[in-house]
């Protein structure tokens, strides 16, 4: 691999790296009760996503980096 | 469904009106958005990517992660509202400015297998020191280059974010490449300049300011 693929694909990491563990995440919080009872209050950095649009940020930048290699 | 791209200045979104993303508005923000795609590949993640660094080449933005999706303009809307005040003093952080990255890492011919548990964190504190001593010496080159610089999780290297100046940009980076060649003790990449995503949440300012 040459020298100029090699940092274009440490450029596709840190591109990855970035689109899927930074920028801006919805903040929610949401209180789990039963009955009436406040059992659990949990604050949530929520991607508001169904699970398979979601999937690449619990994969992680990782796999899809080492994918990206 | 739709997908949220970056929030950005009202005044300046007329700039993407030919983006063929659409913009929503509210105060004096604006909101880039566009469909969401029905597949979520490497590809498509890079292509998200791809379109953000699009959009924040001609405008301030905040990105939003990838995957983020609403089920409608009105939703897209109501969170505007809802966080507009917090978007728009983060975003005044980030006027102007740019996201540089570092690597740092020892060579692979360091990675030789340790013969003991005792050798094993030997080497673990070895790497350890030397990425903080590393971290030490950018933090002092970064100084009255970056506006802050941010590390970012990553025990078995050094990953930095600084948060540049986009005129600066090119110059620190010249800075940075530099200081890397005289290391032969450690692997070290700069990309960028990117959107500035590890400085787009709240609480993301508690890297050092310089």
């Amino acid at each position: 691999m040459t020298e100029l693929a090699v940092a274009d694909d440490i450029a596709l990491v840190d591109l990855l790296d970035r689109v899927i563990g930074e920028g801006v995440v919805i903040g929610g919080d949401i209180v789990l009760s039963i009955a009436g009872v406040d059992l659990v209050y949990l604050g949530l950095r929520a991607i508001l996503a169904p699970a398979h649009v979601a999937g690449p940020s619990a994969i992680g930048a990782d796999a899809l980096a080492r994918e990206a290699l | 469904m739709i997908t949220l791209y970056a929030v950005t200045w009202r005044a300046d979104a007329t700039t993407l009106y030919d983006s063929g993303l659409d913009l929503l508005a509210d105060g004096d923000l604006a909101m880039v958005v566009g469909s969401a795609p029905a597949t979520t590949t490497r590809e498509d993640a890079l292509s998200f990517g791809r379109t953000v660094e699009q959009i924040a080449s001609a405008v301030d933005v905040l990105p939003f992660r990838y995957g983020t999706t609403v089920a409608d303009a009105d939703e897209a809307r109501v969170l505007l509202r809802e966080h507009g005040s917090a978007w728009v003093a983060r975003l005044q952080k980030v006027e102007g400015c740019a996201e540089l990255a570092i690597r740092a890492v020892p060579p692979a011919a360091d990675e030789k297998r340790a013969q003991s548990g005792a050798e094993h964190l030997g080497k673990l504190v070895s790497r350890s020191r030397l990425l903080n001593a590393a971290e030490g010496e950018l933090g002092d080159l970064l100084t009255g280059r970056c506006r802050v610089v941010r590390r970012l999780a990553g025990h078995e290297e050094l990953k930095l974010s600084c948060l540049v100046e986009r005129a600066s940009a090119e110059p620190v980076r010249s800075v940075l490449q530099e200081w890397a060649s005289t290391r032969d003790d450690l692997v070290v990449s700069v990309t960028g300049p990117w959107a500035p995503y590890s400085f787009a949440a709240d609480g993301q300012d508690a890297g050092v300011a310089l």
